[in-house]
């Protein structure tokens, strides 16, 4: 197989597996990790897309970049929530 | 750029930059500036929806570029409705926020030296903060809600009275002025889903009402964290689905521009493979982030356990941000190229469209459930707030009746029999117009009952509809008010809803779906009957005359605003306690009459009232969906 | 070694081998027995995703990732998984286990404090999870999970390798209609073509500082200590020599994007990166933290939305650039991006600390 179909192969995988582990698995940070892993699937996807065109097509590539940032931005703040919620049900203690 | 152009792009932007902007003004001025920004973008969204009404659908090349390089923003008459609804809905709760802070929920405000503060709080008379009692602080709202989950406070490491742990004191108090930059950020986000004509771009803005979303039902205090983060995952999973759906469609067309990707799927058949796949997976992830049943567990704690400000626009608004997306990707972007199977050429497909047709079925399957599973989960409700987020799911089951017609308009065996004066090529965009109305009229109405809601909750501290009986004696506004958003949900003449059921009937007997028909009515039954559960437990006094309704008495750390006296319209108080850093608990015992006054009751009424008046404009509004429509 | 590959030739022995280490960093996150193990599998993920951006060509994206993506959400997720109690069973993911944990826990924490019997029951009841126990409802769910997603896998699969791909339509065009001074397309793509969509998604970092100041303590996050204290004298010493070195890869990143691979993001992760390293080494931040963090917060997003707002009074479309003042405009919403983006993710992180407990180091 050649690269392109290699690597959206493996984007589609991941990007299933985080789902399925999403919407599957009960612990937070479990859930949190399989959001991310989701997303970098997603992206893998995205990429390999662009990667058709040589040199890779610079407007996907923009894409996948703000993608990246946003799926950082909301673990972030699934992360605090989680420390906060954390934080409760240990009484407040660090 | 013309007067519109420039409006639709200031919709966005002028939210946005307000919202950056509140986030470094004091909380005391959030207030009046969240509401002067409101006033302006509910004006420039004005411009947009008069110069679409006149006919002309507004288009914008950002940057000069044009697509498929660059963004447009195109708005036509699905926008301008959506757009024109949370304008309305938007500006009514800032109305309500402003006039009621604690609405806008609980936030930790730090207690720094808490000897002087027990000492200042014994001094002052309250007995349960002496430094002998285990049981210092009380949580603030609703002393008496057993299913909200959250332990009476014990400040710190459980042990009160200790010095040398680690940390300070914290204290939650009602009203949290992160509420507006974050509720207006929300807003930039559902013009920019709403304006937009760019796959990628409705990602990104769907993304921005999500996150903002997540925290404004975070405000809701500890309870609601929970229900939060299962939002977040939610909302996250959804939008990521919509993001592969769109790479997909790039892959297969070549470009990300709504018009140009229809225009490629309508011409070229070998796309429609990867259209399609696309098509099941951005449904899968908007279903995901609409709460179809059966995935509709996340909304029901997280539309429940929000502030009081926060629920409507949760119900209201950020829903139909889904929906819109829906619409758009189903009509405009694939039903243009899958003549054959949807829209109003449609026969049943033998080809390997069959798929859409299936999958047209399947939502129409999953519509009639959540209506029907989920008005019964609302009727048997005991508290308000999660009764009216059952409502919801329930309503959003109309919407998704919908599909069956929209993939096959003329399943009837009755082929010859005028049932109706429908023309057979109108039956489908009366279908759209149906579930688009109804979706407006719910948004409407479902304001109002959150805020109705809300209100009674602030007040009495709970939202048990047991414990509220007689409440609509003293709240006659209120009343009223939920009685008119009763007669929106329910359908009843004179409301968007009634206009909306009235032609989504039609144009399932014209398309031969008879068995809509049942559905509707017995959603109708279902909406009425635990609407009016509702009202009645409201205006009726409660059997046993020892459950009396008092005021919350807000416990001995005093009301809203935490400052003296509570004032009527908060702003005193929000002062002293952004100001305040030392002990202003143990305070004032200021009534809920205070904080929450009887004027903000005029927010639900007016979205009651609306409710009713928006029912003589459907025609106008079925009008207005034929601008830019794609039939 | 790891040039970028031409899409269609042949996955030799390094993708085959990339592609393995990639799974095994997926399974190992998605299924590890512990916290520390899923954060830390999630990390390696990250480097060998690094890698494979690489191999698809793309600098900006693997630059990106190993700013953003690797690097600060791992410190992020690290800092998550860290905070474990030493008590609690290592955060597993199979439901009963947790869940008798917390109750218990919440028994004896209830015990302890006074809180009266009917909090009990509650406060063990919410736990991390929102469905109802039992064996045979976790395996009904999750065959019906697994036979979904194999449905689709399949489907996805089949549809894909016969999809007919056509190439974008913008090809060849962004290289023409670079404004002037971007010579890099990456950037002129994401300040100029589809500036938009960067202000939304700017925008959405913001919001995220906003979610964390409302959630903290007087509007604030806590800025207590870091997590595990001071940490030791010579990370501390090695911090305080590489800041200075840091500082300059930032800025020199922000600058190098106009016309090589960098840009606004990768300069912003590095420079947060560098604020984080400063708090873990101990440098009292608490005043900058207080009189700065906002205004730099909003900075990114109030300057774009402005600088928006000059095409109009120009008489172009939002968001156009006048040919003569384009490079300026470009080059003065990136840096302000890059305050911004660093702001948004350094308050992610101290969003971290536990409002309630955390002393204010001001």
């Amino acid at each position: 197989m050649t690269v392109l179909d290699l690597y959206l192969l493996l984007g589609a995988g991941i990007a299933l597996a985080g789902l399925m582990r999403l919407l599957l698995v009960s612990d937070r940070f479990a859930r949190l990790i399989a959001m991310n892993v989701l997303g970098v699937g997603s992206l893998a996807l995205l990429l390999a897309l662009a990667a058709r065109s040589a040199p890779v097509d610079p407007v996907l590539s923009a894409l996948v970049i703000t993608g990246l940032v946003i799926t950082v931005a909301f673990t972030g703040v699934g992360a605090v929530l989680i420390r906060r919620i954390e934080g409760e049900e240990r009484g407040g203690e660090p | 750029m013309s007067a519109a152009e420039t409006a639709m792009g200031g919709a966005v932007l002028l939210p946005l930059l307000a919202a950056a902007l509140l986030a470094l003004l004091p909380a005391a001025r959030r207030r009046a500036v969240g509401c002067g920004a409101a006033v302006a973008t509910a004006g420039l969204v004005l411009l947009t929806v008069r110069e679409v009404s006149a006919g002309r659908t507004v288009e914008v090349a950002l940057g000069g570029h044009r697509a498929p390089l660059g963004i447009a923003l195109y708005a036509d008459g699905l926008s301008a409705l959506f757009l024109a609804m949370t304008a309305v809905v938007g500006l009514v709760v800032c109305g309500y926020a402003a006039l009621v802070p604690a609405s806008t929920g609980m936030r930790a405000v730090a207690v720094r030296d808490r000897a002087r503060a027990t000492a200042a709080a014994v001094g002052r008379g309250n007995p349960a903060a002496g430094p002998a009692s285990r049981r210092v602080r009380r949580v603030r709202i609703a002393p008496r809600v057993p299913s909200v989950r959250i332990p009476e406070w014990r400040g710190g490491s459980g042990v009160p009275g200790e010095s040398g742990e680690p940390g300070g004191r914290v204290r939650w108090t009602a009203s949290n002025p992160g509420f507006w930059p974050l509720w207006l950020a929300c807003w930039a986000g559902l013009n920019a889903v709403f304006v937009s004509g760019d796959l990628f771009n409705t990602y990104v803005g769907l993304e921005l009402v999500g996150l903002s979303a997540v925290g404004l039902v975070a405000l809701g205090g500890r309870g609601a964290w929970e229900a939060a983060l299962r939002y977040l995952f939610i909302a996250v999973a959804g939008s990521i689905l919509f993001l592969i759906a769109a790479g997909l469609i790039v892959a297969a067309t070549g470009t990300l521009d709504l018009r140009l990707a229809a225009e490629v799927v309508a011409a070229d058949q070998r796309t429609h493979g990867t259209a399609l796949l696309a098509l099941v997976l951005l449904t899968l992830g908007l279903c995901l982030k609409l709460a179809l049943m059966p995935l509709h567990a996340w909304l029901v704690p997280a539309h429940a356990g929000s502030p009081s400000a926060v629920s409507p626009l949760m119900s209201a608004l950020v829903i139909k941000a889904s929906l819109f997306v829906l619409l758009r990707c189903w009509i405009w972007l694939v039903g243009s190229g899958f003549g054959d199977t949807i829209g109003p050429a449609a026969q049943v497909a033998g080809t390997d469209q069959a798929a859409a047709t299936w999958l047209g079925w399947v939502l129409g399957a999953l519509g009639t459930l959540a209506l029907l599973a989920g008005g019964l989960l609302a009727l048997r409700q005991t508290r308000l707030k999660p009764l009216i987020a059952y409502s919801t799911v329930a309503q959003v089951g109309y919407w998704f009746l919908l599909f069956p017609i929209l993939v096959d308009p003329a399943s009837a065996t009755l082929e010859d029999r005028a049932v109706t004066t429908l023309a057979e090529a109108s039956v489908v965009p009366a279908a759209i117009g149906g579930a688009v109305a109804l979706a407006l009229g719910h948004g409407l109405a479902k304001a109002a009952l959150f805020l109705a809601a809300g209100f009674l909750k602030d007040r009495y501290g709970t939202d048990e509809i047991e414990a509220l009986h007689g409440a609509g004696r003293r709240h006659p506004a209120l009343v009223m008010a939920i009685g008119l958003a009763t007669v929106g949900l329910v359908g009843l003449p004179l409301s968007l809803g009634f206009a909306g059921k009235w032609q989504l009937a039609t144009a399932a007997v014209a398309s031969g779906h008879y068995w809509m028909l049942a559905v509707l009515v017995a959603a109708t039954l279902l909406t009425a009957a635990y609407l009016l559960k509702v009202l009645a437990a409201l205006l009726m006094d409660a059997d046993d005359s020892i459950s009396d309704l008092v005021a919350a008495p807000r416990g001995a750390d005093g009301g809203a605003g935490g400052g003296a006296g509570g004032a009527a319209d908060g702003t005193a108080g929000e002062g002293a306690n952004s100001g305040a850093d030392d002990g202003t608990d143990g305070a004032d015992v200021a009534t809920a009459d205070d904080a929450v006054p009887a004027a903000a009751q005029l927010a639900p009424l007016a979205l009651g009232v609306l409710t009713v008046l928006t029912g003589l404009a459907g025609v106008w509004t079925a009008d207005l969906l034929e601008v830019g429509a794609p039939w | 070694m790891l040039d970028a590959a031409s899409p269609h030739q042949t996955a030799g022995l390094l993708d085959l081998v990339l592609a393995g280490c990639v799974l095994v960093g997926v399974v190992v996150s998605l299924f590890g027995r512990s916290r520390r193990a899923q954060a830390m599998a999630f990390l390696c993920l990250g480097v060998f995703m690094t890698f494979v951006w690489m191999r698809l060509g793309s600098v900006d994206v693997a630059l990106a990732e190993a700013g953003i993506g690797t690097g600060l959400l791992s410190a992020l997720l690290v800092h998550v998984a860290a905070g474990e109690r030493a008590g609690r069973r290592g955060g597993s993911v199979d439901d009963s286990t947790t869940r008798d944990d917390r109750v218990m826990r919440a028994g004896r924490d209830a015990r302890g404090s006074g809180i009266p019997r009917g909090d009990r029951g509650g406060r063990g009841d919410h736990g991390g999870r929102g469905d109802p126990g039992g064996r045979t409802a976790r395996a009904g769910r999750a065959v019906t999970g697994l036979l979904a997603g194999g449905v689709v896998a399949v489907t996805a699969v089949s549809v894909w390798t016969g999809a007919r791909h056509r190439l974008p339509g913008w090809e060849g065009e962004v290289g023409e209609r670079l404004p002037g001074g971007v010579s890099h397309e990456v950037t002129g793509v994401l300040l100029d073509f589809r500036a938009y969509d960067t202000l939304l998604e700017s925008a959405v970092l913001m919001v995220a500082g906003f979610v964390v100041l409302a959630l903290g303590r007087d509007g604030a996050p806590a800025t207590g200590p870091a997590f595990g204290g001071g940490g030791s004298a010579t990370a501390s010493w090695l911090v305080r020599l590489c800041a200075p070195v840091l500082l300059v890869l930032g800025a020199w990143l922000l600058f190098a994007g106009s016309s090589s691979p960098g840009g606004a993001f990768q300069s912003g992760a590095v420079l947060a990166g560098l604020l984080i390293l400063l708090r873990i080494a101990g440098v009292r931040t608490g005043r900058f933290d207080a009189a700065w963090l906002r205004p730099l917060l909003v900075l990114g997003v109030v300057v774009f939305a402005l600088a928006a707002a000059l095409g109009p009074l120009a008489g172009g479309a939002w968001l156009s650039w006048g040919p003569g003042w384009a490079f300026a405009a470009i080059l003065t919403v990136e840096t302000c991006l890059t305050v911004g983006i660093a702001a948004g993710l350094y308050l992610l992180y101290l969003g971290l600390a536990n409002p309630v407990t955390a002393r204010s180091d001001r």
